[in-house]
C-alpha cells in the first residue's frame, strides 16, 4: 500500500518535472505558428486556432537562413575536422606513450580545459588584434581553427580516458599480427573507440554551433553563423517573436540529427567479447 | 638447430629486476615452456620475445641473428594472448585473416588460407560470428587461428588455457600439444600451472620470483632430478616435502638431523660428506616416496608422527602427517583409512631422498 502510494507521488512529481521541461519547447512550437502580433494577447490559448506557417515561410524564401547556415557549416566543418585531427592522435599517444613532459602537457590541458569558455571570452581584445594583424577577420576557417583550438584540450582528455580503457591487449595484438602503428589505429583502435569518438563528435557540435560570443565579434553581417544571425533577429523596438521561434526550431534541427546518428556508435559493451572468456 | 637463444636477458621495472640474466636456447620445432608462480617475470620473458618490450641488458638471437631491437611485425611470431585480445568489432573470419590482409595479400588467396586454418581449427561453422557470440573455446580456437594463419617460425603463448573451464582446459592441452607436433612449429609456452608444464612441453624452463632461471630440463627430468629446492618444491602435485635439516656425524655413521627426528644416511657414502661441507641442508622427499604404517608396525618406520588430515582424490589419497611443527603429505591408496590424530609410522624410500644445499640452492653430491 505504502508503495502504491509512494509510487504514486513519485509519478507525479517526475509528470510535473516533465511537463516543465517541455512547457518551453511546447511555447516555441505554438508561437512559431501563430501569426505575428497575435503574441501578446491576453488571452490564453493552449492549442492555437490561427495557426499559419507564415515564419516558416519567411525565413526559408526571403531571409538569410540558408547564407548562414552555410557559414556555420563551413565553421563546422572546419572545427570538426581539426578537432578530430588534432585529438584522435594526440590522446592515443597521451594514453599510451610515455614522454617526457606529458604530465606537465595533461595538467596544462586539464587547466585550459577547465577555463575554455571563460578565456575565449577574456582573450577576445587578443584575438581581435591578433586576427586584425594576421589579416584573418570576418574568416569562417580562421573561426572553425579558434573553436577547435579551445576545444582540444577538453577533448583530449576525454578521449585518453577511453583510450585508457581500451586494453593494451588490443595494440599489441594488432601489432604481432604485422600491423604499424597506423594500421593499429586504423583498422584496430579507432573502431573499438567508436563510441568515445561518438561522444567527442557531440561535445564539438554542441559547443560550436551554439557559440555566439566570438562569432559576434569576428564575422561581419555577411559570415553571420547561425546563432548570430538568430540574434539578429532582435530589432531595437520589436523582435518578431513567431520568426525568432521558428528558426530556433530550424537551428535545432542539425544538433537533433548529430544526436541521432551518433547515437548508434554510443552502444556501451561494444568492447564485450573481444577480452576474457 | 637453435631457434631463438636469449643471452644474458635481463629487464628491470625501475629497481626491480623482473626479468634477471636469463641464459635460454630453443631448439627448432621444440615445445619450450617457461614455468613459474605468478610474477616470476615469464609473460615478460614473453613479450622480451615478442619484440613488445625491449631488455634493459642482453639479447634476443633467433636464426643467429640479433632481434633484440627489430619490430615485432618483422619478427616471423605470433602471440596468443591470455585474454585473446580478439578484434571484438571484426567476425571471426576477419581476426583470422587479419594478418593477412596486413600483408595486402590478395582476397582469394586470404579465402583459402582462412578455410584452411578453420578447417584444421573445426571453427568452419561460426567464421561469420563475432567475438561476443562465441564460447571461451570457440574464441580461444579463433585466437589460434589468428596466430596460426600468420604461418610463423615462432608460437608465443601466454597463459592461453587459463580462461578455460578446467574440463575445455585438459581437452584443449591435448589438442594444442597434437597441433604443435603437426605443424613443427617452434612453440614457446609461458604457464603457472606445473601440470599444464608437464603434460605439454617437450622442455621446461622454471624461474623464479626474483626472475631467474632454476632449471631447464625436459619434463621427466625435471620431476625426477630437481636441480633447487625450489624447483622440487614446485614441481608435483602435491610437490616434494621440503624439511630444514643438518648433516651430523656419530661414531663413524652420517645421520640427517631434522629436529623432531633423524635419519641415517650412512649409505650415501662419501658423496655426501664431500659436497655437503655445511652444515644446512633441506631434505626432500616426494609424497609418492613416503608409506604409513599403521598398528603394530608403526614402531618399524624412521619415525612416528600423526594424521592430520585425509584427502581422497579418488584413484589414491593425500595424507598429512604432523610431526613436530612440520606437516608432511604421504600419497596413500584410496582405501586407507585413519582417525584424526591417530599415531603412525612413517618409513622413506631411502633410495629417492632429495638433499640440497640450503644456502646454494644446489642438488648436494648423490643423484
Amino acid at each position: 500500500m505504502n508503495a502504491k502510494i509512494l509510487s504514486a507521488i513519485l509519478t507525479g512529481f517526475v509528470s510535473l518535472i516533465v511537463i516543465a521541461e517541455l512547457f518551453p519547447l511546447y511555447w516555441i512550437v505554438s508561437a512559431s505558428l501563430r501569426p505575428y502580433g497575435t503574441l501578446y494577447t491576453t488571452e490564453v490559448r493552449l492549442i492555437p486556432t490561427d495557426a499559419t506557417l507564415d515564419a516558416f515561410q519567411w525565413l526559408l524564401f526571403e531571409s538569410k537562413f540558408f547564407i548562414w547556415l552555410k557559414n556555420s557549416l563551413i565553421v563546422y566543418a572546419v572545427t570538426l575536422f581539426t578537432c578530430l585531427a588534432t585529438t584522435i592522435p594526440a590522446s592515443y599517444a597521451l594514453s599510451r606513450f610515455q614522454f617526457s613532459g606529458k604530465n606537465v602537457l595533461l595538467s596544462s590541458y586539464f587547466v585550459l580545459s577547465q577555463v575554455m569558455t571563460g578565456m575565449s571570452v577574456i582573450g577576445l581584445i587578443a584575438l581581435y588584434t591578433l586576427l586584425l594583424k594576421l589579416k584573418l577577420m570576418n574568416s569562417l576557417i580562421a573561426l572553425g581553427v579558434i573553436y577547435a583550438a579551445s576545444l582540444v584540450p577538453f577533448t583530449s582528455w576525454y578521449l585518453k580516458g577511453y583510450f585508457d580503457s581500451l586494453p593494451r591487449d588490443f595494440d599489441e595484438a594488432a601489432l604481432m599480427d604485422g600491423a604499424s602503428f597506423f594500421q593499429n589505429l586504423r583498422h584496430v583502435i579507432l573502431p573499438i573507440a567508436k563510441p568515445g569518438i561518438a561522444v567527442t563528435i557531440i561535445l564539438i557540435t554542441v559547443t560550436t554551433w551554439s557559440e555566439w560570443v566570438l562569432a559576434s565579434t569576428l564575422l561581419g553581417s555577411e559570415n553571420f553563423t547561425l546563432p548570430v544571425g538568430l540574434v539578429s533577429l532582435q530589432a531595437r523596438w520589436e523582435t518578431p517573436w513567431n520568426r525568432f521561434a521558428a528558426m530556433s526550431i530550424l537551428y535545432a534541427v542539425p544538433i537533433i540529427a548529430v544526436f541521432i546518428i551518433a547515437q548508434r556508435y554510443l552502444k556501451a559493451g561494444l568492447t564485450l567479447g573481444g577480452i576474457k572468456g | 638447430m637453435d631457434k631463438i637463444r636469449l643471452e644474458h636477458l635481463t629487464k628491470k621495472f625501475g629497481e626491480v629486476p623482473a626479468v634477471d640474466d636469463l641464459n635460454l636456447t630453443v631448439r627448432d620445432k621444440d615445445f619450450v615452456v617457461l614455468l613459474g608462480p605468478s610474477g616470476c617475470g615469464k609473460t615478460t620473458t614473453l613479450r622480451l620475445i615478442a619484440g613488445l618490450e625491449f631488455p634493459t641488458e642482453g639479447k634476443v638471437i633467433m636464426n643467429e641473428e640479433d632481434i633484440t631491437h627489430v619490430h615485432p611485425k618483422n619478427r616471423k611470431m605470433s602471440m596468443v594472448f591470455q585474454s585473446y585480445a580478439l578484434y571484438p568489432h571484426m567476425t571471426a573470419f576477419d581476426n583470422i585473416a587479419f594478418p593477412l590482409k596486413i600483408k595486402k595479400l590478395r582476397s582469394d588467396e586470404i579465402q583459402k588460407k582462412v578455410r584452411e586454418v578453420a578447417e584444421l581449427l573445426n571453427i568452419e561453422d561460426f567464421l561469420r560470428r563475432k567475438p561476443k557470440e562465441l564460447s571461451g573455446g570457440e574464441r580461444q580456437r579463433v585466437a589460434l587461428g589468428r596466430a596460426i594463419v600468420k604461418e610463423p617460425e615462432v608460437f608465443l603463448m601466454d597463459e592461453p588455457l587459463s580462461n578455460l573451464d578446467a574440463k575445455l582446459r585438459v581437452f584443449i592441452r591435448g589438442e594444442l600439444k597434437s597441433l604443435q607436433k603437426k605443424l613443427g612449429i617452434t612453440t614457446i609456452y609461458v604457464t603457472h600451472d606445473q601440470v599444464e608444464a608437464m603434460s605439454m612441453a617437450d622442455t621446461i624452463a622454471v624461474m623464479d620470483r626474483g626472475g631467474k632461471l632454476q632449471q631447464v630440463s625436459p619434463p621427466d627430468k625435471l620431476y625426477h632430478n630437481p636441480a633447487t629446492p625450489f624447483v622440487a618444491g614446485f614441481i608435483g602435485s602435491p610437490p616434494m616435502n621440503l624439511i630444514d635439516c643438518s648433516l651430523i656425524q656419530k661414531n663413524g655413521r652420517v645421520f640427517l638431523d631434522a629436529g623432531e627426528f633423524k635419519i641415517d644416511v650412512s649409505y650415501l657414502g662419501d658423496a655426501l660428506k664431500t659436497t655437503a661441507r655445511g652444515s644446512e641442508l633441506v631434505l626432500g622427499l616426494r609424497p609418492e616416496d613416503m608409506f604409513i604404517l599403521q598398528g603394530r608396525a608403526k614402531g618399524n618406520g624412521d619415525f612416528v608422527a600423526t594424521v592430520h588430515i585425509i584427502e581422497p582424490l579418488g584413484l589414491e589419497a593425500i595424507a598429512t602427517v604432523r610431526k613436530g611443527d612440520k606437516l608432511l603429505r604421504i600419497r596413500v591408496p584410496s582405501d586407507f583409512r585413519a582417525s584424526m590424530g591417530e599415531e603412525v609410522g612413517v618409513s622413506l624410500s631411502k633410495q629417492k631422498i632429495y638433499i640440497f644445499d640450503a644456502k646454494s640452492g644446489k642438488r648436494c653430491g648423490i643423484s
